[in-house]
């Protein structure tokens, strides 16, 4: 057996794993459980202060467009709602998680953040563009698709080494190199991750089919983050060469988002194009700093 | 202009021109049309608007298209497209001949196929796998563009660097692009609606024709798109449009491509 084939069997054993911290876990269930209300959800979170600063932070960006100043984290739970509040810690959580990694000499942890916020950030974008509603899950699971590269990166430096030279070497993308040479796949390795931290099924869903849409048993929320993925690449938010160029039209996502959504007669696949671009545009000086 | 304005006005023009006005222009937009609001005896742009929609507002395209084009011409405007021409399109044409066609179909002054000529440079040094050829429907640019001197405006994007390789000093602020870029370009007068343009032409495997489009009425438009795809692109060639330009609502078996922040229409194999 292969290295990663070992890590992804031995995942549930593995003893320093990250560990999704527990008071995510109480939000995750309170916030499903109907008979929560928000001062419930507020008594939990008030105990992590770096949560009651995010959710503040992300109640006042300009993603909410809310006009006015949220100050009380009560007012800004009431405001984004249960769900979005859960997205919000969840992204917390890999965010925060993902920053405690060491650095590695060919994981760029930076661009990896980049690449995963601005997946994200695009999948909340084209949801919108779009009149899709995925209560948010769109951004939060944008967030977290490629977290399988950071047990990668955590567990097997050396074969995330080999499978970089191998992509590079041969010009294909991570995914196909990745299989080449073990078998295993990050999406594998990631919502096998997920499921141990027992996250909702619907984000496991897009992490273990964030590039074979087509197998996701939410389609539409699937192919949202795969196209979101694609542009993210294209676009030159984190890593970049794989996706120089596309075309959109040939792509699996693409067609069954035209497709579930009946969006087939008259759309104008270029007037959405520049929509999105101007709106990842605005989106990049907000969050990266016009980088 | 409030946004739900901004936002129907933008449709309207997407829909009689094919161009996208973005957002961070509006300003632009706004000053250029606050001027004929007056000539015009409107009060608000909603006004307008209704204006434009109504039987009379077809005589209104002239002047609101003059609006919104933003006549500048610099060397490397919209690099994400010169990027996607050097850095994609062209190294992958290559893979299959040792020379590809680039065509500048409204080169104006010589800004643009001269930076795509430089861009190529910077990659492939001054022997460029490229030949390069500029036309235009005015004498007047053409002779303009083979003089090569420029102003400061012009060479806004360029790095001292840049400037140096590639231009003279041509008194103050002025700049004369050098001989070894110039020869590359072969300038032509040629009108795109002209029958005779494949002959004029020849075959191509890059065509720039960056909002040029918008001057002419939907059958001349067609026309021209019809002309670049069956006689001049040769299959697997580019057309490239304005950055904000599409040609969606014309009749064409034109692909169209993502690049990183830039879209081009492809002729399939």
């Amino acid at each position: 057996m292969n290295k990663i084939k070992e890590l992804y069997e031995n995942l549930a054993n593995i003893d320093d794993l990250p560990a999704f911290p527990a008071i995510a876990f109480e939000i995750i269930r309170l916030t499903r459980d109907p008979n929560t209300t928000s001062r419930n959800l507020e008594e939990v979170i008030k105990r992590d202060p770096s949560l009651v600063t995010q959710i503040l932070k992300f109640a006042n960006s300009s993603l909410y467009g809310l006009s006015r100043e949220v100050t009380s984290l009560n007012h800004a739970i009431n405001l984004l709602g249960f769900v979005q509040v859960e997205n919000i810690v969840m992204i917390s959580v890999i965010l925060s998680s993902v920053k405690k990694l060491p650095l590695h000499k060919n994981f760029n942890r930076d661009k990896f953040l980049e690449h995963s916020f601005g997946c994200g950030v695009t999948a909340k974008i084209i949801t919108n563009i779009l009149n899709f509603n995925f209560s948010s899950t769109e951004f939060s699971s944008g967030v977290i698709h490629d977290i399988g590269k950071v047990l990668l990166d955590l567990y097997a430096p050396d074969c995330l080494d080999d499978i970089l030279d191998n992509a590079y070497k041969k010009g294909l993308s991570f995914i196909d190199s990745e299989m080449e040479l073990y078998g295993v796949n990050h999406c594998q390795l990631g919502s096998k991750l997920l499921n141990i931290w027992g996250l909702p099924e619907e984000v496991i869903d897009v992490v273990a089919n964030h590039h074979s849409p087509e197998r996701a048993n939410n389609k539409l929320l699937v192919s949202v983050v795969h196209v979101a993925d694609l542009l993210t690449y294209s676009e030159g938010i984190g890593f970049g060469g794989n996706y120089a160029k596309f075309t959109l039209e040939e792509d699996t996502g693409w067609q069954i988002i035209i497709e579930e959504a009946k969006l087939k007669e008259h759309f104008d696949l270029a007037y959405f194009t520049f929509k999105l671009y101007e709106d990842i545009e605005n989106a990049k000086q907000l969050y990266f700093e016009g980088s | 202009m409030d946004p739900k304005t901004f936002e129907e006005l933008r449709e309207f023009i997407y829909k009689k021109s094919g161009i996208f006005f973005e957002k961070s222009k509006e300003y632009l937009l706004t000053n250029r049309l606050r001027k004929r609001l007056k000539e015009l005896n409107l009060s608000s742009f909603e006004e307008y608007l209704r204006y434009l929609k109504s039987p009379k507002g077809s005589q209104e395209l002239t002047p609101l298209f003059d609006a919104i084009t933003i006549n500048e011409t610099y060397f490397f405007r919209h690099i994400r497209q010169i990027e996607a021409f050097r850095d994609v399109m062209v190294p992958e044409l290559l893979k299959k001949k040792r020379s590809v066609n680039v065509w500048s179909a409204a080169c104006s002054t010589g800004e643009e196929p001269y930076t795509l000529t430089i861009a190529l440079m910077e990659k492939y040094g001054q022997n460029i796998p490229a030949r390069i050829l500029a036309s235009d429907i005015s004498n007047e640019v053409l002779e303009k563009a083979k003089e090569g001197i420029y102003g400061e405006y012009s060479v806004k994007e360029l790095s001292p660097d840049m400037k140096k390789k590639y231009f003279d000093s041509a008194g103050l602020g002025k700049y004369k692009i050098k001989d070894f870029v110039k020869r590359k370009v072969v300038f032509k007068n040629v009108n795109l609606l002209d029958a005779s343009l494949p002959r004029k032409v020849g075959k191509m495997d890059v065509i720039f024709c960056r909002n040029v489009l918008i001057y002419f009425d939907n059958n001349a438009r067609q026309k021209v798109i019809e002309t670049f795809y069956k006689d001049i692109l040769n299959p697997g060639g580019y057309l490239v449009l304005g950055a904000t330009e599409s040609i969606s609502r014309l009749n064409t078996n034109f692909k169209l491509c993502h690049f990183r922040m830039a879209i081009a229409y492809q002729k399939p194999e």
